[in-house]
């Protein structure tokens, strides 16, 4: 019994020392962080390795080929998705892997080293080089659990510098390398315009064009962070990787800041915003025209009353012409105009451009969407002569005239159709009507008569357009 | 040697007093085979009244307190059966002391509450602890249900702890915002939390209206705490190793002073689970006073700080290859060490102060004012713009092929490869903090005015900090022989705080306080990925709260009545109770989704309740009962479900409260030889509200799904038997045979946290007769019982498992779910059938032996003992056992492939060993 005892003293005296010194331990060292490379050796370089493809099927590298480059491009933006672009000093390849958010361990200018045993790699038929699983005919990802077995990370912080080319030359690039193209702008239709649909996700086509008119497709993905973002409406550089797509090029950014565009437009105008952001006029509007193209600040909105008429079809079907108190304006919609004649109209600019167009002033690509009917309304033409028509064109742009007294020559065969001329005491101007309109075949009248238009600017010359034969009286 | 540890002793041991006695009572304590227990302490809890029996099992007991209603009896220590991890003691639950002499002297199986958090994964997420015995006299279906099927965690009738009504010292110890129970206030102070009161079912307790599950009342005041030093050591490889535990109990001084203290420490490098250590300290101190015989004021004070690293159930994928069922993918190696990311904190100190006065022979008043305050934290890895670094994540596994199962062909060599690693390599299927580390180093980044490593991983706690108070009295009196009356009133109020707080910057500069659910459509309007408008763009540094920040205050009071009647052959009972809960969200933060919705107090929500109990029993004699019990009550919605998402703003469900039903009835045998029970219950629970919390993989975000007009019923049978076989052999066979399932199709409101949107209103999930997943639904356990008159006893029992149903999905029982999918088709049946986990079993055996040691400790004039226990649980080593399983809340709609998620599943125990080394000095 005894023996039993002192076990049990025993065990209690270690207990005792056991609780008030053994103590769970859950600090932590922070790991050393060395940014080195790996002991890896580099079998071949990125050109080498494309060599191994024979064509748009994807063929096994099945002996054990490194090699190694720098992200050029991550999913930070996301618009890169499960895409990682790494080049070396010869060509870019395309790493396609299961993961999102891989740029927590492998961002831009971390140098990746890929143990190509057992990977796929294929030409997509376009020049693109793509490394992989095989997915039927084509590259797929890697699974995320096996990354890390082929993909192996080395020094970080490695700067990457773009390649200076222009539109014309990209072509004589190898694919998917980062390139920067200078004195470069958005083309006029894409300034001021959102890179891609964020509200629905959806990708979108903008371009980018040089002075000469020379465009390239700059592609984003609705994922991308900078989805909602409006293009800038001035010249400058533009960073990106260089595909090749459908027979084209095709640029694709990495994140916002890869577009530098503050400068001047070819041609002037410095394609700044404009707008308050809150309801202006139109008179405002004209006013605040700084030249080239400009883009609206959000929010900005100008309300008028339809002047044109789309059921006569004399004006083209994407535009109206809009007026606010003494003002006008053109206004182009993205899509043919579904507003009538005296509507009362709200329209929220916001994104949108204000340039010329055969130097009238006009608002672009307007969507129905933006548009709120208020009423209707009624203009009264403002009476004038021809002379003053003629030499007043900035301020009658776009508005109703009417010029008592009249008589009109000159058309084809005595119709409306084509260039007709107006004669008044004071002078001439030019009547035209679209051929397409719906009254273009009518014979005018011979006599002395009271016309109402609005005043369009054809190139610097006033023309009076008129909605139908009741403008003639 | 053994004089200088003698020494040690005798300094702790002086501090003994003796104490006057005055009045008697005299009765006889015998086995149930009518032998006299010798020896054996009996005692009058709530008094300062104790004695032993002689060597006849004769006994007096003197200066009685006039209103003792039960009597306390523990067996010489030398018989003691202690089946490891649980508790000594029987209370005799009669009122007439003469009836003492039928019982025999025994012990109770009441569990120790274990807070190891395994397996907490899910919508019911219910505490994962084992519910106490609903009973106080010791019975085979109690020892059943409380030890041997605890393995599996089974619940007495399937409920959850807001069913059963827990006292400590008189105060409530239920949350008042979740309605669970406050087990871990006490974790590891075993020796001191002995003395309990239990009912179950809709028995009538003299302290508490109770609930559809009954009550449990812990007495842990001074003068209740045994006259004795006791010291233990135990060795187990459960969630702890190793255990010692001191407590020292002073008895009733003649100046009617008694105090107590207990301290124990549980500790493990590393638990059953690879990667869970634990390390828990529990402190414990009453003093209570005596003033006259009919005054008593008790003050207790109690502790229990624990760090623990936490499991986490995972898919049956990796566990199988893994070949490890108790795969715990929460823990990495960092330098070489194992970290777990999730470690949970606890500490909430209790303040109890209790006062009793015996008033007169028939009547007492009891009142107790409570306090508790403290926190629970739980850690886990944040992250943002990174990859998802949980290595279980399904797009890590072999079966997720990344390219839409397109070319399965190719596939195979890849996720054979995938599997080998996992198998193979230990880095490849365990958190990776190296490279987390790595990652953060990486990234620097100008953020406002701040330049420096952004951190895209980050430690993070859960922070819950509690303030409750509570006020609780109560009023026995006995009107005349056949009415008993009480009355109570009962105030409690909570304030809960939550918040996120950042612990670790894993060697990073800061981190940003915004969500990265929130899809940005236009990134120049950033407000809506605001955490917290009031402080944009916030850099955070270690200590920071960030995330969420919110109040949840809840108060409630209660005032009830009962009634109880006494006669020859049949008892009665009738109690009412009505009460008010009133509940309200005060929001810290204004998050950028809900910004008039989130900063500042919501509505105050008040609902009124109300319940009703009333039952008979019928003694046909002293050996046979018949009795029939039913309750209909109503219940306020709890906090956490009225609100549909309190992380993000003031939101509430429209919801009621609750109703519901309880009928119980049966027959209960009781001779020397054969003792027995069989019980009907039927609860039946109507409108209930439930909302739970989850990310939604087709919207990338959390979703909330709040459910209204829930119905669940609880219906089933107990039975036990217990026959004694002579020669110290006892054989015993318990059924727990029930069916918990939903009645109803539920609505629900479904809200998500990036954006305010609302995904559907009332959307219609189809649950009717589908199984709650609440441990298993059937269980039994057949034992035999050994015991020596040689001082040592073996026990053993085989038990069996069944009706452990994976946990529903709402979200795969909607009618989108079903959509183009033919009514019928194997596809149907497939979405909507509920998995059943494989039957269990286990056989458990434990054993004691006592020693009275007396002559070694002569110098001090007391009994002295040495007593060692063992118990082994899950002999066989059956590890198939599933305990919980959850359908996976993700559905992929698309194309319905079940497989995309897969259910998480978390595992028994295997073979798990408890050894208990004590001596004790009475």
């Amino acid at each position: 019994m005894k023996k039993y005892i002192k076990v049990y003293f025993l065990v209690f005296t270690v207990a005792l020392i056991s609780v008030f010194s053994s103590c769970v331990k859950n600090e932590f060292d922070a790991p050393a962080t060395a940014n080195v490379d790996p002991d890896l050796t580099i079998s071949k370089t990125i050109v080498q390795l494309q060599a191994l493809a024979t064509g748009t099927t994807p063929v096994l590298i099945s002996t054990n080929q490194i090699i190694a480059g720098v992200v050029i491009a991550d999913d930070l933006s996301g618009n890169f998705y499960k895409e990682m672009i790494i080049q070396d000093s010869t060509a870019a390849i395309s790493i396609r892997l299961d993961q999102t958010n891989f740029n927590s361990l492998y961002p831009i200018g971390r140098r990746v080293y890929i143990k190509c045993q057992g990977l796929y790699i294929a030409n997509d038929g376009s020049g693109n080089f793509q490394l992989g699983i095989k997915d039927l005919s084509s590259i797929g990802r890697i699974p995320s659990g096996l990354v890390a077995k082929y993909l192996v990370p080395g020094k970080w912080g490695i700067p990457v510098t773009p390649k200076v080319v222009t539109i014309s030359a990209l072509a004589n690039e190898p694919r998917q390398t980062l390139i920067r193209l200078n004195d470069v702008q958005f083309r006029s239709a894409d300034t001021g315009m959102t890179y891609a649909n964020a509200a629905t996700q959806q990708s979108l086509h903008r371009y980018v064009e040089d002075c000469n008119q020379v465009q390239v497709d700059l592609y984003s993905s609705g994922y991308s962070n900078f989805a909602g973002l409006s293009t800038p409406g001035g010249k400058g550089s533009i960073v990106a990787v260089y595909k090749q797509f459908g027979g084209a090029p095709e640029l694709l950014i990495r994140n916002a800041e890869d577009v530098n565009m503050a400068g001047s437009r070819c041609g002037g105008g410095t394609g700044v915003s404009v707008g308050t952001g809150g309801l202006m006029t139109i008179a405002d509007v004209r006013n605040v025209y700084p030249g080239g193209s400009a883009v609206f600040v959000g929010g900005t909105k100008i309300r008028g009353v339809v002047i044109s008429d789309k059921t006569t079809a004399n004006i083209t079907g994407n535009n109206m012409i809009l007026q606010d108190g003494n003002a006008g304006i053109t206004v182009r919609f993205s899509a043919p105009n579904i507003f009538n004649l005296n509507d009362s109209l709200e329209i929220d600019l916001s994104g949108d451009s204000l340039q010329t167009f055969q130097q009238a002033l006009q608002v672009n690509y307007v969507s129905s969407s933006a548009v709120t009917v208020l009423g209707t309304g009624m203009v009264t033409p403002n009476v004038q002569t021809t002379a003053y028509i003629s030499s007043n064109l900035s301020l009658v742009e776009s508005t109703l005239m009417k010029i008592n007294g009249v008589t009109l020559s000159g058309g084809t065969s005595g119709t409306y159709s084509g260039t007709a001329t107006i004669t008044d005491g004071t002078g001439t101007l030019i009547l035209f009507t679209r051929s397409g309109a719906t009254f273009s075949g009518t014979i005018y009248p011979t006599g002395t008569v009271n016309i109402t238009g609005f005043v369009s600017n054809f190139n610097g010359t006033p023309e009076l357009i008129i909605r139908g034969t009741g403008d003639v009286q | 040697m053994k004089l200088k540890l003698l020494t040690v002793y005798l300094i702790l041991i002086i501090p003994f007093f003796s104490f006057g006695q005055q009045y008697i009572i005299k009765g006889t304590i015998t086995d149930d085979k009518g032998v006299p227990v010798p020896n054996a302490r009996v005692s009058a809890p709530g008094s300062d009244v104790s004695t032993t029996t002689n060597e006849t099992g004769e006994f007096i007991l003197k200066n009685l307190p006039s209103a003792v209603t039960n009597l306390e009896i523990q067996p010489e220590p030398k018989h003691e059966e202690k089946v490891p991890e649980t508790a000594t003691e029987i209370i005799v639950d009669t009122p007439k002391t003469e009836e003492i002499v039928n019982y025999r002297a025994d012990t109770e199986n009441i569990p120790t509450i274990s807070s190891d958090d395994e397996g907490s994964e899910g919508h019911s997420s219910t505490s994962e602890n084992v519910a106490s015995v609903l009973s106080s006299s010791r019975d085979a279906f109690n020892n059943a249900a409380a030890y041997n099927f605890s393995i599996a965690r089974f619940r007495v009738r399937g409920y959850d702890d807001e069913n059963l009504v827990m006292l400590m010292n008189g105060v409530p110890m239920n949350d008042l915002t979740t309605g669970r129970g406050l087990y871990n206030l006490w974790s590891g102070l075993n020796d001191v939390v002995r003395s309990r009161e239990i009912t179950s079912g809709l028995a009538p307790a003299y302290y508490s209206f109770g609930d559809v599950g009954g009550t449990a009342s812990i007495d842990s005041r001074a003068s209740h705490q045994r006259k004795q030093l006791q010291t233990s050591f135990s060795f187990a490889n459960r969630t702890y190793d190793n255990r010692f535990m001191i407590t020292y109990g002073s008895g009733l001084s003649k100046s009617g002073w008694a105090y107590a203290i207990s301290y124990s420490r549980r500790w493990a490098q590393e638990g059953y689970v690879k990667g869970t250590f634990y390390d828990g300290h529990s402190y414990f101190a009453s003093v209570e006073k005596f003033i006259g015989s009919d005054h008593s004021l008790a003050l207790t004070f109690m502790g229990a700080p624990t760090e623990n690293g936490r499991g986490k159930s995972s898919y049956q994928e990796m566990y199988d290859l893994t070949g490890d069922h108790y795969y715990n993918p929460n823990w990495g190696y960092q330098n070489g060490k194992v970290r777990n990311s999730s470690v949970g904190k606890n500490h909430q100190p209790l303040l109890t102060f209790t006062y009793q006065w015996n008033i007169n022979p028939k009547s007492s008043l009891h009142a107790a004012i409570g306090y508790s305050f403290g926190y629970y934290r739980v850690s886990s890895i944040d992250w943002f713009n990174a990859l998802n670094p949980q290595p279980d994540y399904y797009r890590n596994l072999p079966s997720f092929d990344p390219n839409y199962g397109e070319d399965t062909e190719a596939f195979i060599p890849y996720a054979e490869e995938l599997a080998n690693l996992i198998r193979n390599n230990t880095d490849s299927r365990q958190l990776n903090w190296d490279g987390m580390y790595e990652a953060n180093a990486l990234h620097d980044t100008v953020y406002g005015n701040v330049q420096g490593k952004l951190a895209k991983y980050v430690l993070q706690e859960y922070v819950t900090k509690y303030n409750r108070y509570s006020f609780n009295a109560y009023y026995n009196t006995v009107l005349n022989d056949h009415t008993k009356l009480t009355f109570g009133y009962l105030y409690q109020k909570q304030e809960s705080e939550y918040y996120k707080e950042l612990t670790d910057l894993l060697g990073a500069d800061f981190y940003v306080n915004l969500n990265q659910f929130v899809d940005v459509e236009n990134p120049t309007e950033n407000s809506l990925q605001q955490n917290d408008l009031n402080n944009p763009n916030r850099v955070l540094r270690v200590g920071d709260i960030y995330g969420y920040h919110y109040f949840a205050n809840v108060s409630k009071y209660s005032l009830w009545g009962q009634a109880l009647f006494n006669f020859d052959h049949f008892d009665y009972m009738l109690a009412l109770n009505v009460s008010s809960t009133t509940m309200y969200r005060d929001g810290k933060t204004k998050n950028g989704i809900f910004p008039n919705d989130s900063y500042g107090k919501s509505g105050e929500y008040t609902f009124p309740d109300a319940g009703i109990k009333g039952g008979a029993t019928y003694k046909l004699n002293g050996r046979n009962y018949f009795f029939a019990n039913a309750a209909f009550e109503t219940r306020a919605p709890y906090f956490d479900n009225l609100f549909l998402s309190p992380k993000s703003n003031n939101r509430v469900a429209n919801a009621d409260d609750e109703f519901i039903t309880s009928l119980e009835g049966g027959y209960h045998l009781k001779t020397p030889k054969v003792k027995g029970r069989l019980v009907g219950f039927f609860t039946q629970y109507t409108d209930e509200t439930e909302t739970i919390h989850f990310y939604n993989e087709s919207f990338h975000t959390f979703t909330n799904y709040t459910l209204t007009g829930l119905n669940k019923r609880h219906e089933g049978i107990e039975a036990a038997l217990e026959v004694n076989v002579g020669h110290g052999f006892t054989a015993s066979g318990v059924v727990s045979a029930g069916q918990y399932f939903y009645t109803s199709r539920p609505n629900a409101r479904i809200t998500q946290d990036s954006k305010d949107t609302l995904l559907a209103a009332n959307e219609i999930i189809y649950l009717k007769n589908v199984r709650l997943s609440n441990g298993p639904q059937q269980a039994y356990s057949l034992g035999l019982n050994y015991r020596s008159p040689r001082f040592w006893f073996l026990y053993m029992n085989v038990n069996m498992f069944d009706g452990i149903y994976y946990d529903a999905s709402f979200t795969r029982r909607q009618v989108q779910s079903l959509d183009l999918v033919e009514t019928g088709s194997s596809k149907w049946n497939e979405i909507l059938q509920q998995k059943k986990s494989f039957n269990g079993y286990s056989l458990d055996v434990s054993g004691g032996w006592s020693w009275k040691i007396d002559k070694q400790f002569s110098s001090l004039k007391r009994p002295a003992y040495f007593l060692i226990n063992i118990g082994i649980n899950n002999v066989t080593d059956n590890q198939d056992i599933v305990t919980r399983a959850a359908e996976p809340l993700r559905f992929s709609f698309a194309d319905k492939n079940l497989d995309k998620f897969a259910p998480r599943v978390t595992y028994a125990y295997g073979r798990t060993y408890f050894i208990n080394l004590s001596l004790r000095f009475n």
